[in-house]
């Protein structure tokens, strides 16, 4: 049964939208001339622009969608995922990182590594990025149609063929300065889209105090009761937050995903690219103010039998329709078109996304750096256009493969911590050690991903006795015992898995990269200017007014985060 | 004559990763900010529009329908719609 039924106005609002992207694209087709303008957006946007660009790429409408049935099933726990485990990492990234990103004036996190280290690296991170790229796009799409087919009993093949072929084409005529356009047009969407329903929420329930009384057990608080996992509704520790999600997750995302930080390399100067995850972080940390108050709200209704979550094809429930079971409890014919528009833009920005990042490696790190290394710049633009519509295509077919084996999404999915977490490690130590060796960073890379890539099979296919799941997890020590006693090991969480894996894959990188290092011979400190630190001089940030100080603002950003996290302690 | 041979010997040293400075000014274009006051004008019009039908036939069905969201957003969209495309148009002139 679908959830929601489009009037007339609705499909016009739909249909606007569809025509406006378009027109976006053609209109920036003719400021598109080099593959400057088209990979890196001419290098030419505001902190403003960029810093929305930014936050769009990562707000896909899967996020919204599954965390606001996250936060109806786990309640506060979810406003982690927005606070400690992104706004850190955000503000590391714009005060120590980017000033080796931006100085090096490179097009992508690969063409770093190169410079950085050496040509083997670039390629096993462009070779990995470009898959798992690709792929995510080709998942995106897949649930796009998945959700689109449950909450309005739309077509499958119509909603991914027509999604595909116009992310195909605006991406393909104005490249990353179309995707950041719509990127921030969505932006605007999901804002007037989607909080008037956390808005409506609260009207209903009669303010803020009433959604968070009477919530489940452990629903309603953000630290208290994260020293036993046990004890809240996730199954994580204080410890598996800070270190797994806090830390190594989230640096390894934030601060090394091309995808994201592509839009801070379309900024005008350092200090526009310093302030752009500032500006992001600030509206990051209002996001829960859509998902967890919705979220919080749906579980509240389902309580008194107000709404109904749909169940899954297993019997389950599906906490996912939460957000669309209140667009359409709320939402007049009109607004209704709004909203699932603005869920629409969030899946199409998100693959335009991926595209564009996807064309801009396969370009500079693997076409320019193997096959053809004395391509023109015009030659370059070419092959980004075409290798878009390529990319678009295997995303397609991703889906379809999707579709007929819904299993193969666990391991996509699982591919991003296969590849970020490690790689946070070979970063940090080639920007912050100018000891680190081209074959220790290589090495430690190969090692990371492999850790990370047989811990998901080892908790997937459960290889490993009781006692060292329980080590490798630090789970409750009555998992431990209920292990020993029916020898099989209950995981508290899929999330949990996911947080101590990239942890341990991280540590690995991080050791062997070390060692290695130590037993080789560094590069001259003459070949790292620019790239590590303490060899680069920052001169730009002299003249900038201390209104305008990213350290400043980054200060300011992290007060606000310390704030809200002791508010909803 | 001397960018090409700054750019030779910028490629002899393995510098060639980074970005040329080839791109030809882009001319003037249209900000982003006023592409979005277009759609939110556009859009906040629209459902303005729908929140004014639903004065006069109040029967849509959903929660709360009585506060007529549709009006009241719709303006709230219409105005911050309004004042990207105002500034933006007054920015680009200057």
């Amino acid at each position: 049964m679908k959830i929601i039924n489009l009037g007339l106005i609705d499909w016009v609002i739909i249909v606007l939208y569809f025509v406006f992207i378009i027109a976006i694209g053609v209109y920036v087709k003719k400021f598109t001339r080099s593959g400057k303008d088209f990979f890196l957006a001419g290098r030419r946007n505001s902190a403003w622009v960029a810093g929305l660009a930014f936050l769009s790429a990562n707000l896909g409408a899967l996020e919204i969608l599954g965390w606001t049935g996250g936060a109806a099933k786990y309640g506060m726990y979810v406003a982690h995922f927005y606070w400690i485990g992104a706004i850190p990492a955000m503000i590391f990234l714009a005060i120590y990182m980017m000033p080796f990103y931006y100085s090096s004036k490179v097009h992508s996190v690969p063409g770093y590594l190169k410079l950085r280290f050496d040509e083997k690296t670039r390629l096993l991170n462009a070779f990995s990025f470009s898959i798992m790229t690709v792929l995510m796009s080709g998942i995106n799409l897949y649930l796009m149609a998945l959700v689109f087919r449950t909450i309005a009993g739309w077509n499958w093949d119509a909603c991914m063929w027509i999604s595909a072929l116009t992310v195909a084409c605006y991406v393909t005529l104005g490249g990353l300065i179309s995707a950041i356009f719509t990127e921030v047009v969505q932006f605007f969407l999901i804002w007037f889209g989607l909080f008037l329903v956390s808005i409506m929420g609260l009207i209903e329930m009669r303010g803020i105090d009433n959604v968070l009384r009477g919530l489940g057990e452990g629903m309603g608080s953000l630290w208290s009761n994260s020293l036993d996992p046990s004890t809240n509704p996730m199954g994580v520790t204080w410890l598996g937050i800070a270190m797994g999600l806090g830390f190594v997750l989230s640096f390894g995302y934030w601060t090394t995903d091309f995808l994201v930080v592509q839009r801070a390399f379309s900024a005008k100067n350092l200090t526009t690219a310093r302030l752009t995850p500032i500006i992001a972080s600030f509206f990051k940390m209002c996001l829960p103010f859509i998902v967890v108050i919705s979220g919080l709200v749906a579980w509240k209704l389902s309580a008194t039998h107000e709404i109904e979550f749909t169940k899954t094809a297993q019997g389950e429930i599906n906490y996912d329709t939460a957000l669309p079971l209140l667009i359409a409890r709320y939402y007049p014919h009109g607004l209704l078109g709004l909203g699932v528009t603005a869920l629409l833009a969030g899946f199409m920005a998100g693959q335009a996304g991926n595209i564009s990042a996807f064309n801009t490696v396969w370009t500079y790190d693997i076409y320019r750096a193997v096959i053809n290394k004395n391509a023109s710049d015009a030659h370059l633009v070419w092959m980004g256009r075409v290798v878009t519509v390529i990319g678009i295509l295997i995303s397609v077919g991703t889906a379809y493969w999707a579709k007929q084996f819904p299993t193969i999404m666990d391991y996509i999915q699982a591919i991003f911590s296969w590849i970020n977490a490690p790689l946070f490690a070979t970063m940090l130590l080639g920007m912050f050690w100018k000891r680190t060796t081209s074959n220790g960073a290589f090495w430690g890379l190969v090692c990371g991903m492999v850790t990370s890539f047989l811990l998901f099979l080892t908790f997937r296919f459960k290889w490993l006795p009781c006692e060292w799941t329980y080590y490798l997890t630090l789970a409750p020590s009555t998992a431990k015992t209920a292990c020993l006693a029916t020898g099989v090991f209950a995981y508290p969480s899929q999330m949990s898995m996911n947080l101590w894996q990239a942890t341990w894959a991280w540590i690995i990188c991080f050791g062997v990269t070390i060692i290695i290092s130590l037993f080789g011979k560094p590069k001259r400190d003459e070949e790292l200017v620019g790239l590590v630190k303490g060899l680069t001089k920052i001169s730009e940030e002299e003249k900038i007014p201390w209104f305008k100080s990213p350290a400043l603002w980054g200060i300011v950003a992290l007060g606000v985060l310390i704030a809200l996290n002791i508010y909803f302690w | 004559m001397q960018k090409k041979d700054l750019n030779e010997k910028e490629k002899a040293e393995g510098k060639s990763e980074t970005i040329e400075e080839v791109s030809a000014p882009a001319g003037k274009m249209l900000p982003l900010w006023f592409w979005i006051g277009l759609i939110l004008t556009i859009y906040g019009l629209l459902i303005f529009s729908t929140g004014i039908y639903h004065i006069y036939a109040p029967s849509s069905g959903t929660k709360l329908a009585e506060i007529n969201p549709s009006l009241w957003w719709g303006t709230i969209m219409l105005l911050s719609g309004i004042i990207f495309l105002v500034t933006s148009m007054v920015k680009s002139k200057r």
